[in-house]
């Protein structure tokens, strides 16, 4: 009995080819700057997916902190190279005038045909196993609570001395500081590429350090 | 009875010599380096004495005409299942005899040797040699099964190959001690392979214990029932060991060439020992061989053949080494004849008797060639007998003994009949053929007439005048010509000279008595019926031809003539003697140039297959490193899809294959 | 008509993947290949999220793993980025043709072009 599509299903339709366009932007935009923006956009029809599909906390996250730092980190990290003024090509990048050449058609056809071959046993493959929710109709059951931050932060830390996730969420603490420190590390300069390096960059260098590293 | 008491002196025969060449091996180095050759010398002879005196030792034993044995047992050496071959030394009658031949002689010549190497080099090495040699043959006098035997077989063989090459640093000299080796080495092949058939076809190599079962009145049949085919093989395969060492045609060419080592070791080694040896193993398997006529048959068919070829290349050699050396071969030959008459005794006895006038002859020719300073060839040494007195002496009454010319006095005469009256009693069957012993007979009987040639020319050139060339041309060795005349300087050589110019008559005289038969039969001894009606007009002939030839032959002038009215006649250098009756030549095709094959093939498959395999695999390596290494490419996009390539494989991998 | 189901969810998660595969293999800008890796990143969050919403109502496991994929992502970019700085402070150049004969010294040629 056809039925019209309920609000969720519409708004996930939205959602989903949004990202899907905004991704293909991305990849297909010219200007690095245009690029990072539009891929700021793309993460916000996901998070909307998520909301969709009661993970809250996640599409909140998605927000903060994917769009929120590390887009942010991009984009500085875009500004400081310095791109043209007036949003042109940056200097290096497409040397030969064209963004897009026979390779890049090649590769299309590739990825296309790796897309119709994965996608439709994936497809029924996941229309097997959610089969008998389709015929109930209704979304699977979730207990109470399902994706809030204290559900999530009960599986995390309950029980901290013998749950894995605890650890883990440790750890990948430790990685994140690890990760601090090798950016840094990579940041510095040493005594002889001080030498080497342009004297405006230098100047910029101990302008902002104020002093020698 | 005899006395086994004495059965202890067995061992220590062998082992004094051994020991004595040990302790030269070891410090006669450094002894010749302090002058002390005397030592080097003294220390030979004491070896090779004292085996000779403890061989006198054994005679109280009783040995000699009597059928026991002595027996010592040393101990197990290999034992391996059925296989038993242990230390075991035996002398019987027979034994006893080679025993006192190799003492006596051993030592007589190490004394000759004393005098004879005063003055030449690496004496250490030459006596540690010489001991070593007494020592093996020893220790194949007595052993008592046929591993044992071929220990002292190959220990002859070595020691032959050491002392033929004494000179090593002399033109063709290493090619001759090689040449006696390898030709003995086929022949130790064969007689290995003949140890092996008779373990096979017996179940035993002990000698005694085959000897026992062959006598045993109904054992001797039951011995070869069901195994005649295994027992001939053996006894085929025995020979050619036997050929070898003793050097029958067609593995009789080392001999000759063997003459390239020092003097002594030719009496010793190439006259009255070593090559016996061959002929000891045939009469310790005398039982076997009188079960297989065939074998018999190649005896004396290549025994003719080299009685033969000995006598006419005797006739035109012009080294006084050479022509004894063809004469021992023509000898050896008679040798083998009577062991194919089934005459073992006939066998010994000759054995016993060329002994003593080869010995007698090749010391003598030491002695010329010793005093005229290693000048060999004949013909420069014209009347050199004149100034040498013993040596003169010495080497008539070797020629006279060798030709058989005064019956009594004669060391080979008496053995020599033994042999022709074994030869003429019996047939000769084999390979479908049999020839009566009387043709035989006759042919032996002419072709025997020759010695009385050869030897008495030999002594027309050393006794007569002296050629007119002579001292013309530079001697071998690098002298000057130089006109001092050769002189007797050795009182070692002197007194061997003597002792055995008295004991080769006395040899002749003992060897017409029925006791040497005995000792050699071990017991049913009796006194040689000598035909004299067919004998004499062949010793008449002999004296006749023995005259004529040395009257020829002493004169400078009849002889040139002789030779240039002979060359007329002659095939120019193609003839047999010219190509020693074209054996060189079939070793060439037949051993030399099959090695040279499989030598070519084994190096081309080496070289191309080895290498090549070697070259293949590092171009395999070079190849796949070159197409490998196209994949650094140095670019991170290509490296990134092959990340992702590989992740999606990994997927499917993972997902599809567990689903 | 359901739109939000598994099925299509994953869907969109292998098309956002595929899209940043291609960014990453053909672009030459260096930043825009961590960004097609951030768009690849995306796709898989999304699959997370998904199953867990379609297959497991009890526990938030995928929330969790969606949780370690961000905070990965985030480092990976930090560190990206902090070479990229490198990069341009030394050569002035981020692309991939600049990377590419980052290998060469003064003895070895350089080699074809991107």
């Amino acid at each position: 009995m056809p039925q019209l599509p309920s609000v969720p299903d519409i708004l996930f339709a939205v959602s989903a080819v949004a990202v899907i366009g905004f991704s293909l932007a991305v990849v297909l935009a010219r200007n690095p700057v245009r690029s990072t923006l539009l891929l700021i956009l793309s993460f916000l029809p996901v998070s909307l997916i998520y909301i969709l599909m009661q993970a809250t906390f996640a599409g909140i996250l998605q927000v903060m902190v994917y769009a929120g730092a590390i887009m942010m980190l991009f984009t500085f990290v875009i500004m400081m190279i310095n791109p043209a003024p007036g949003g042109g090509e940056l200097p290096g990048d497409a040397t030969s005038g064209k963004t897009f050449g026979k390779g890049d058609l090649l590769w299309v056809v590739l990825l296309c045909g790796v897309g119709l071959i994965v996608i439709p046993p994936v497809q029924y493959a996941a229309s097997r196993i959610t089969a008998p929710l389709i015929a109930s109709g209704g979304s699977p059951a979730h207990k109470e609570g399902f994706g809030t931050v204290e559900s999530i932060a009960q599986l995390i830390f309950r029980d901290p001395a013998n749950n894995p996730l605890t650890v883990s969420f440790e750890l990948i603490s430790i990685l994140i500081l690890v990760g601090v420190i090798a950016a840094v590390n990579f940041g510095r300069r040493t005594q002889k590429a001080a030498k080497a390096a342009s004297p405006q960059a230098t100047a910029d260098e101990t302008n902002a350090a104020g002093g020698n590293p | 009875m005899i006395n086994h008491s004495l059965a202890a002196l067995l061992p220590a025969l062998p082992v004094i010599p051994a020991l004595s060449a040990l302790l030269l091996a070891l410090c006669g180095g450094a002894w010749l380096k302090k002058g002390s050759y005397n030592l080097v010398g003294g220390t030979a002879v004491a070896g090779a004495g004292i085996a000779f005196a403890l061989a006198l030792a054994l005679w109280p034993a009783g040995l000699p005409g009597s059928s026991a044995a002595l027996v010592f047992d040393l101990g197990p050496w290999i034992a391996a299942g059925g296989f038993d071959a242990g230390l075991r030394l035996t002398a019987d009658s027979a034994g006893y005899a080679m025993v006192l031949l190799v003492t006596f002689f051993g030592f007589l010549i190490t004394t000759y040797s004393v005098g004879y190497m005063r003055h030449d080099r690496e004496q250490s090495r030459f006596f540690a040699s010489l001991n070593l040699f007494v020592a093996s043959m020893l220790v194949l006098v007595l052993a008592d099964n046929l591993v044992l035997i071929f220990l002292g077989w190959e220990g002859v063989g070595v020691c032959s190959y050491l002392l033929i090459g004494h000179y090593w640093d002399e033109k063709g000299v290493p090619l001759a001690a090689y040449r006696a080796f390898f030709v003995n080495r086929i022949g130790d092949i064969l007689f290995l392979l003949g140890v092996f058939t008779v373990f096979a076809a017996f179940g035993t190599v002990s000698l005694s214990e085959l000897s026992a079962r062959a006598a045993s009145p109904h054992g001797g049949m039951m011995m070869f029932m069901g195994r005649e085919p295994l027992a001939v093989l053996a006894a085929f395969l025995l020979l050619g060991g036997a050929f070898a060492k003793s050097a029958q045609a067609p593995l009789h060419v080392w001999l000759a060439d063997a003459m390239a080592g020092p003097t002594p070791v030719s009496a010793l080694i190439h006259a009255a020992t070593m090559v016996t040896a061959g002929i000891y193993l045939i009469m310790r398997l005398d039982w076997l061989y009188a079960a297989v006529p065939q074998a018999r048959f190649l005896i004396a068919a290549c025994g003719l053949v080299t009685l033969v070829v000995g006598a006419f290349m005797a006739l035109t050699q012009t080294d006084i080494k050479k022509i004894l050396a063809y004469s021992t071969l023509s000898n050896l030959a008679l040798m083998f004849l009577a062991l194919a008459a089934c005459s073992a005794q006939a066998a010994m006895l000759h054995l016993l008797g060329h002994a003593f006038f080869k010995a007698l002859l090749f010391l003598s020719a030491g002695s010329v060639i010793h005093a005229a300073h290693h000048e060999q060839d004949a013909r420069r040494l014209g009347g050199v007998l004149k100034s040498l007195p013993v040596t003169r002496l010495a080497f008539w009454v070797g020629c006279i003994g060798g030709a058989g010319l005064i019956p009594y006095l004669s060391a080979g005469f008496f053995t020599k009949e033994a042999v022709l009256e074994s030869i003429r009693l019996s047939t000769f069957n084999g390979f479908g053929l049999g020839v009566s012993g009387s043709v035989v007979y006759w042919v032996v009987l002419a072709v025997e007439s020759l010695s009385a040639l050869y030897l008495f020319r030999l002594l027309g050139y050393l006794n007569g005048a002296a050629s007119p060339t002579a001292h013309d041309h530079h001697h071998d060795h690098g002298h000057d010509g130089h006109h001092e005349t050769p002189r007797e300087t050795s009182p070692a050589i002197r007194f061997v000279l003597i002792a055995l110019t008295i004991a080769s008559p006395a040899f002749a005289l003992f060897s017409a008595t029925p006791a040497l038969t005995a000792w050699v039969t071990a017991g049913e001894g009796h006194a040689e019926h000598i035909h004299w009606g067919h004998v004499a007009p062949f010793i008449a002939l002999n004296i006749v031809l023995a005259a004529a030839t040395y009257f020829v032959f002493a004169s400078a002038r009849r002889r040139e003539g002789l030779l240039a009215a002979l060359s007329a006649l002659s095939w120019k250098g193609r003839g047999p003697l010219d190509r020693k009756f074209w054996f060189d030549d079939l070793y060439a095709v037949a051993v030399v140039l099959p090695l040279k094959v499989v030598a070519w093939v084994l190096r081309l498959v080496v070289e191309n297959l080895f290498i090549g395999l070697l070259h293949l695999s590092a171009l395999a390596g070079r190849g796949i490193t070159t197409v490998a290494s196209r994949a650094q490419t140095g670019r991170p996009h290509h490296y990134a899809a092959a990340i992702l390539l590989f992740m999606a494989f990994a997927a499917w991998f993972l997902l599809w294959r567990r689903a | 008509m359901t739109f939000l189901t598994l099925s299509n969810a994953l869907t969109v998660s292998l098309v956002l993947v595929l899209i940043g595969a291609f960014g990453v293999l053909r672009r030459r800008n260096l930043i825009l290949v961590l960004l097609s890796v951030e768009i690849m990143l995306n796709g898989v969050n999304l699959s997370l999220i998904s199953f867990n919403y379609f297959l497991w109502g009890a526990s938030e496991l995928g929330h969790y793993l969606y949780m370690l994929s961000i905070g990965v992502a985030a480092v990976e970019a930090a560190v990206g980025l902090a070479m990229v700085i490198v990069l341009f402070r030394n050569h002035r150049d981020v692309t991939r043709t600049r990377i590419a004969r980052l290998g060469e010294t003064s003895e070895t040629e350089a080699g074809a072009g991107a």
